[in-house]
């Protein structure tokens, strides 16, 4: 299931794939697979991106 | 140790040493190591497996052949297999985006890429010709580097036709 929250976030902060890649340390294509729902993260890059985007796991990961 | 002993010892050494070379010379930090991340990780163990089971049949198979005598096993059929598993790790990592570390320059693994094909096709080519010309028999180390050239040459094609998809996959984005 494509996760369109962390998208949404990521672009709130005008923040590219890359850059926001680059701030947690992963490669472009791991973000593009985690938006796209083709990878689950595990939970210490889950925090990561959380923490780069200013967001809590519930608000990017969790699905209501 | 005699003279073939030494001359044995020193190319291995100079290769170590234009390995380490290169291993610096594509990071962009100048780092040995590749840093990968933990998708990429997950990717390059699926690629691993798959090498190990391609391997694995290939060999498999050579000894089928070998013990019923349908076919004459050498040893020059022993680097294909290794190749052929080093074929699988490589496209796949490639096709997961888990073959370039976050640390490497990856034009610079085009260059050598493209260096290694083309100093082992040729070399090989050229002294196969020798040979024939000569009526010399084949010199199995002369196949050898033919097949490496021929893996180093599908992988740098395989980086080109990935390299296009993920540009096409860009601008549709």
């Amino acid at each position: 299931m494509k996760n369109l929250k962390l998208k949404a976030a990521r672009a709130g902060l005008d923040m590219s794939q890359e850059d926001l890649a680059k701030t947690v340390g992963v490669s472009r294509q791991t973000i593009n697979a985690i938006e796209k729902g083709d990878y689950n993260p595990s939970i210490n890059l889950c925090i990561s991106i959380c923490k780069a985007l200013g967001k809590t796991l519930d608000e990017i990961f969790w699905e209501v | 140790m005699n003279f073939y002993g030494l001359g044995v010892l020193a190319g291995l050494v100079l290769g170590i040493l234009i390995i380490v070379v290169l291993l610096i010379f594509t990071k962009k930090n100048h780092s040995l190591r590749g840093k990968y991340d933990e998708r990429q990780l997950i990717a390059q163990g699926k690629g691993y497996k798959y090498a190990f089971f391609t391997m694995l049949i290939y060999f498999s198979g050579l000894v089928v052949l070998d013990l019923t005598e349908t076919f004459a096993v050498n040893a020059i059929l022993l680097l294909p297999g290794v190749l052929l598993g080093v074929i699988v790790y490589v496209n796949y990592a490639i096709f997961s985006d888990a073959y370039f570390a976050l640390n490497e320059a990856a034009n610079r693994c085009f260059v050598i890429f493209i260096i290694a094909a083309a100093m082992n096709l040729l070399s090989g080519i050229i002294q196969i010709v020798d040979d024939i010309k000569l009526n010399n028999p084949i010199d199995e180390v002369n196949l050898y580097s033919i097949f490496v050239g021929v893996t180093v040459l599908e992988v740098l094609i395989v980086l080109v036709i990935k390299k296009v998809i993920d540009r096409k996959a860009d601008r549709e984005e």
